[in-house]
């Protein structure tokens, strides 16, 4: 299998910390991730799982610290979030045809996020009429639309059977292989060999007083 | 351009689902059509106070759609996704102002010739009507795009927009009805289309900044 890599690039994170509503959700964070490479984000509600994806995806800028993307200024990155980012008025195939033009992407990314995620029998169907677990889907296609390099998943389980559990890892398995690097935050455990994993579980804001040592 | 795809989604969007523009239009030409029932069919009273009528409609269907503008992409985590993937919030708050624009100003001004005919205007006046109209509704969308933005976190936006947006465009109505008013007497309106001009020129260079700030300040709160 040929990889084509113009340049290693790696994710890399140094010294993060954010804080929201004056509260430090985390402290010096640190860590990197290479092509190829999951790294799963454990942690209990609130412990700055979320918060931690939105630094990642550029969308909220940490505290302090660093994110080391050599490909940010391109548009490789797929975020999705717990909003879905999904027009529920539309179709199907108007929602991926959109995702397409935005990230630049040709007819055969379409038809392979339709077939790797099968949305075949329901593309002309209008969001609001599929049952949760299928928006899921669809929302989860835009990660196959167009070439992308760093997959930030938050809580990308949440509303899926086991069926829909199993296609997603599938996905995921195959483009890790190819080179991407995804970052999944869940509190349950990922059936995805060799995954790093990142605990934000040891020091939660609320109980940063009674754990002082 | 993403500005251009993205401004062609937005437009697929209003005029698939909520049917803004017709309901503008609908709202516009409604409202206007009662004036003559209500003030009596006097030609000479209908025809000076049309251009009035005709401003102030307008300035009103502009602040209809405002309270969902900003916000429906928000709660949705579409405008989340289009930073993710490195579009600036500047783009995306024209694309809201230029959808803005199609759906309401572009209706107003489309409808406007036909409403100045049923409330008597002479022909030339409502060409500079429909020269004001175009002057002046641009800032419209500008300035209520900009209160939009400003009340993205706050409750009881549905009051709070009106209420920021409508004092903001008074300029706007002053002239925009004096230009009308002065042709109609024989005087040059060049002076007010100037001034009408002038604010859309600072309009276009403040909102749009202003907007993506507050739109950046909401994503990150």
């Amino acid at each position: 299998m040929s990889i084509q890599q113009p340049s290693v690039s790696k994710l890399i994170v140094s010294n993060l910390s954010t804080s929201r509503g004056g509260k430090m959700i985390f402290d010096k964070l640190s860590f990197s991730l290479a092509p190829g490479e999951i790294l799963l984000v454990k942690g209990e509600n609130g412990s700055g799982k979320s918060t931690l994806l939105s630094n990642l995806a550029n969308i909220l800028p940490p505290t302090s610290g660093k994110i080391c993307l050599e490909t940010r200024k391109t548009q490789k990155v797929r975020y999705i979030g717990h909003k879905l980012a999904i027009k529920t008025t539309l179709t199907v195939r108007q929602n991926l045809s959109f995702w397409c033009k935005l990230y630049n992407a040709n007819n055969k990314f379409f038809e392979k996020s339709v077939k790797d995620f099968s949305l075949s029998h329901f593309l002309d169907f209008q969001i609001n009429k599929l049952s949760a677990g299928l928006i899921k889907r669809v929302s989860l296609a835009r990660l196959l639309i167009g070439e992308s390099l760093l997959w930030i998943l938050d809580e990308p389980y949440i509303n899926m059977d086991k069926k829909n559990i199993e296609l997603l890892n599938k996905v995921i398995e195959i483009n890790l292989n190819k080179g991407i690097m995804v970052v999944i935050a869940s509190h349950q455990p990922i059936q995805i060999d060799s995954h790093k994993s990142l605990d934000l579980a040891f020091s939660p804001p609320y109980l940063s007083n009674s754990q002082e040592d | 351009m993403f500005l251009f795809e993205l401004l062609k989604n937005e437009i697929k969007i209003s005029s698939l689902n909520r049917g803004d523009s017709l309901f503008v239009a609908i709202f516009f030409l409604v409202t206007i059509s009662l004036f003559p029932l209500g003030v009596g069919p006097d030609t000479i009273t209908l025809s000076r106070i049309a251009p009035g009528i005709i401003w102030i409609m307008a300035l009103l269907t502009s602040i209809v759609s405002l309270d969902r503008l900003l916000s429906d992409d928000l709660d949705d985590g579409t405008t989340e996704m289009l930073v993710s993937s490195n579009i600036d919030y500047t783009i995306i708050a024209l694309t809201k102002i230029i959808t803005h624009w199609l759906t309401t100003g572009l209706p107003v001004i489309l409808m406007a010739p036909l409403l100045g005919l049923a409330l008597q205007m002479q022909g030339s006046s409502i060409g500079t009507l429909i020269i004001s109209l175009f002057c002046g509704t641009p800032t419209l969308s500008l300035i209520g795009t900009f209160g939009s933005a400003l009340t993205l976190n706050a409750k009881h936006r549905g009051i709070l927009i009106p209420l920021l947006v409508l004092p903001l465009n008074i300029p706007i109505l002053i002239f925009g009805s004096s230009c009308v008013t002065l042709d109609n007497i024989n005087f040059d309106p060049n002076g007010s289309f100037l001034v009408m001009i002038g604010i859309l020129l600072i309009a276009i260079t403040l909102c749009p900044l202003a907007i993506s700030i507050l739109l950046k300040m909401s994503i990150e709160k």
